[in-house]
């Protein structure tokens, strides 16, 4: 080809073509695609699947955002019992402010906790929802996963966002959209093949059983609160979990220092820093039942766990057994509340936050 | 801008718009740059700037040296082009590489030195685009090509979008011809083009993402103790199965981009697990890197002209840097030097060797290949992991040298893995002598369409989550 353009020779650069109408061809995949994948939605919808959006990394960081444009702002951070049993329209009828939602599923706070600290100008309040296991992890899973929140938020880029919302738009309309449950990994997991006798292999994790909205309100879905079958495989599954072999973080009592001293000198670090700017932290345990209540007792007993994090850090906190009001409360899977009773809990709750506010200790 | 995000699928519909509505060639090359540059920004915006200072400096220092004379000025423009560029590359890639190993060795002689943190963000393929511009400068210097006419043609041909962050390495004299007519693909180029980046994004998205990765990151992850060996072969196959499907997923996306607006980008793979030996493997894998490095590197150093001895460290010093092009590490680099090491070792066996009878008969040819892909498996050991002590303890398991071990992978992962890489073995044997195009003239309408739907769906299904391609941080 003469260049007309170029001083650089034409090299044989050329591509194959296969014989074949592709253009036909590629219309009549793209249709037979588009109906399996109206059946499979079909399906999905059939087996009690509704459109939700995707508690992503995106979702997450969408919020986190808005730390920065206001930095008074009520912010909630822990695992999954804040991100359930926090109602934030009820907290915003009774306190006059929206809370923004950071919690994430089976995370340690710590590392929100230190962002918070780190973020310029920060003077709003924390709450801070304690799962002692969690809270005193060490590393794993449950520092790995905000440390992986944190770092999209801080390196969002903007087809990201842009992705993000293309998401969302998707995950509003289509039921097929969820990612803890239907995606073809979970699917393979679902086969549920038997592994060999040693085989150490991760902990089975609960399947999608909540769901968020756009400003990351959690929720135990529909098919969760009525399915007692599921129920009783989920809470099958946090036995597991919480009983899973004991890390360094557990070993409070022994002479040398241990990562759980580390853990709690580390919040108090972070709590002088909100404080010194006119910010409050206040931590709150949120109710668990029947035989898991049973194990974290004998796993992470108060005294050495709960009770530390007062000792160390001079913060306020409520736990759901000091307060009758706050108990009673039937989790369905053991860990966390129907939306109605989070929605009675969080009602109830903010009755002490005022009572602490009024004590101006938050 | 990732291929395999809903970003991506919105940009490119818009690109394909504006390409087949804008009557004016020019006005579509120059709708084509900026989408690049809009591509490349969607990443990190302030990062164009150094493509701008990429493109500005070798269009500069190609003309003057079309019109300089003088062997001392040619020498002098080429080391303005080279500094530019391997200075920003060395900067952004090498810069804390280098202090790392400034500082231990100030350790070394006894001399404490504190050196403030070096946290600099990689550009997103700075790797890729420094290769194809220096490789103009290169052929204008050597007078194998004249420079550019069109600075429009010259600026896209550095930042044409499909192959900016992970190649393939285009040269100038494949790109810049094309750039001379208007192009449109064809509807079959399209149907094609379409064909390939369905292909590219389930090797990627379902293979690579969905069947490999967690068996790999498993394996390569457990820092605690020593990996029973059947986990520890498992893993490693998955990382070169993952690597190949990610990699050659990407190269394959963007070879089908580029088809659907009309322009031609080279194979960079070609059943590269099929290979039988390190020559053909290179040949094979990474193509246009290996011919990059080979024209521009091996050939300078004086290739295979000076005797063996020198042949063997010419080969050693591609290799070492190859391996250093992949990452500022010197797991890298060994796995770069293992590969050079592996050449050399063939280069020797093929003057000895070569003519017997039992390396032509299939049988033979087996063995050989299955060598093949076990060595390169071996060698991945080092380009994965992420320091020597985890590279050696997974080498101690893979041939069970410990007495405790963990078993890690789950059964439905090892069926996952096994399944994988027996299907990409085979599909790369079937492939050995003819291009997957030829192989697709002979299926059937029904079949084809059948490979496509199940493609499709498995992309669907596995939905979100996207992952950046592995070859990002190089």
């Amino acid at each position: 080809m003469p260049s007309s353009t170029s001083s650089f020779k034409t090299d044989p650069l050329g591509r194959i073509i296969p014989g074949q109408h592709w253009v036909r061809l590629s219309l009549l995949s793209l249709i037979l695609t588009l109906v399996l994948t109206f059946c499979w939605e079909w399906y999905c919808r059939h087996l009690g699947y509704a459109p939700t959006l995707n508690d992503t990394e995106d979702l997450w960081a969408s919020r986190r955002v808005l730390v920065a444009e206001d930095p008074s702002r009520t912010v909630l951070i822990g695992a999954s019992r804040m991100l359930f049993d926090f109602d934030m329209d009820v907290y915003e009828k009774e306190m006059g402010e929206r809370p923004l939602q950071l919690a994430t599923v089976g995370t340690n706070p710590g590392p929100y906790l230190e962002d918070l600290a780190d973020q310029p100008g920060f003077k709003g309040t924390v709450i801070v929802g304690v799962v002692p296991k969690l809270f005193f992890a060490p590393g794993g899973p449950p520092v790995k996963s905000p440390e992986n929140h944190l770092k999209r938020y801080r390196e969002w880029s903007p087809a990201q966002k842009m992705g993000h919302h293309l998401g969302m738009f998707l995950e509003r309309r289509l039921a097929f959209l969820q990612q803890e449950d239907l995606t073809l990994t979970q699917l393979l997991l679902s086969l549920k093949i038997p592994d060999r006798p040693k085989a150490k292999t991760p902990p089975e994790l609960p399947p999608y059983f909540y769901e968020v909205d756009g400003e990351r309100q959690g929720g135990m879905t529909d098919l969760a609160e009525k399915d007692v079958k599921l129920q009783k495989r989920i809470q099958q599954i946090w036995l597991t979990l919480f009983a899973s072999p004991k890390k360094d973080g557990d070993k409070i009592g022994d002479e040398k220092k241990k990562p759980a001293d580390t853990i709690l000198e580390n919040t108090r670090g972070y709590i002088d820093k909100i404080r010194a700017r006119g910010g409050k932290v206040v931590f709150v345990r949120f109710p668990s039942t029947g035989k898991l209540r049973e194990l974290e007792a004998k796993t992470n007993p108060r005294e050495k766990y709960w009770d530390r994090i007062f000792e160390f850090t001079g913060a306020p906190g409520i736990h759901f057994e000091d307060h009758p009001q706050l108990m009673g409360f039937d989790c369905p899977e053991w860990s966390h509340l129907t939306k109605k009773d989070a929605a009675l809990f969080t009602r109830r709750l903010t009755a002490l936050f005022k009572e602490l506010r009024s004590a101006g200790q938050i | 801008m990732l291929f395999n995000s809903l970003t991506f699928i919105v940009f490119f519909l818009i690109v394909l718009a504006l390409h087949y509505t804008i009557p004016s060639w020019r006005l579509q090359k120059s709708v084509l740059l900026i989408a690049s540059y809009v591509f490349y920004a969607a990443w990190n915006p302030p990062f164009v700037l150094l493509l701008w200072i990429s493109t500005l400096i070798d269009w500069y220092v190609a003309r003057a040296l079309e019109k300089e004379e003088r062997p001392g000025r040619r020498r002098l423009l080429l080391t303005v082009s080279l500094s530019g560029n391997l200075g920003l590359l060395g900067f952004f890639k090498y810069g804390g590489f280098l202090l790392e190993n400034f500082i231990a060795l100030m350790d070394l002689v006894g001399i404490e030195f504190q050196a403030a943190p070096f946290d600099i963000i990689l550009p997103v393929g700075i790797s890729f685009y420094t290769f194809q511009t220096l490789s103009y400068t290169l052929d204008v210097y050597f007078r194998r090509a004249r420079p550019s006419n069109s600075f429009l043609d010259f600026a896209l041909y550095v930042t044409f979008f499909p192959q900016l962050v992970a190649g393939p390495i285009v040269r100038a004299g494949e790109f810049l011809p094309q750039c001379a007519e208007p192009k449109r693909a064809t509807r079959d180029q399209f149907g094609w083009g379409l064909y390939f980046i369905t292909l590219g994004l389930f090797q990627k998205v379902v293979l690579a993402d969905g069947l490999l990765s967690s068996s790999a990151d498993t394996v390569f992850g457990h820092g605690d103790g020593s990996v029973y060996a059947f986990d520890a072969w498992m893993g490693v196959l998955a990382f070169s199965a993952q690597i190949f499907c990610d990699f050659a997923g990407y190269s394959t996306c963007a070879i089908g981009v580029a088809l659907c607006l009309g322009f031609v980008l080279p194979d960079n793979f070609r059943s590269p697990y099929a290979a039988i030996g390190f020559s053909d493997f290179w040949r094979r894998w990474h193509m246009t890197l290996s011919t990059w490095l080979r024209d521009y590197l091996y050939i300078a150093l004086g290739g295979n002209r000076s005797g063996n001895v020198r042949t063997g460290i010419n080969l050693l010093i591609t290799m070492f840097l190859g391996g250093l092009w992949h990452g500022a590490s010197w797991t890298f680099v060994a796995w770069g030097l293992l590969h050079g090491f592996y050449l050399v070792t063939e280069h020797f066996l093929r003057q000895h060797f070569g003519s017997a009878a039992w390396t032509q008969e299939t049988w033979g040819r087996l063995a050989l290949g299955f060598l093949t892909f076990f060595l390169v498996s071996l060698a991945w050991v080092f380009f994965r992991s992420s320091d020597f002590p985890s590279a050696w303890s997974l080498m101690g398991s893979l041939f069970g040298v410990y007495d405790q071990s963990s078993q890690l992978l789950s059964t439905r992962e090892i069926i996952q893995v096994a399944l994988v890489v027996v299907g990409l073995i085979c599909s790369h044997w079937y492939l050995y002598e003819k291009r997957l195009e030829h192989a697709m003239e002979k299926f059937s309408a029904w079949f084809v369409v059948s490979i496509w739907v199940m493609m499709l769906c498995g992309l669907i299904l596995m939905q979100g989550g996207a992952n950046a391609f592995i070859y990002f941080q190089f």
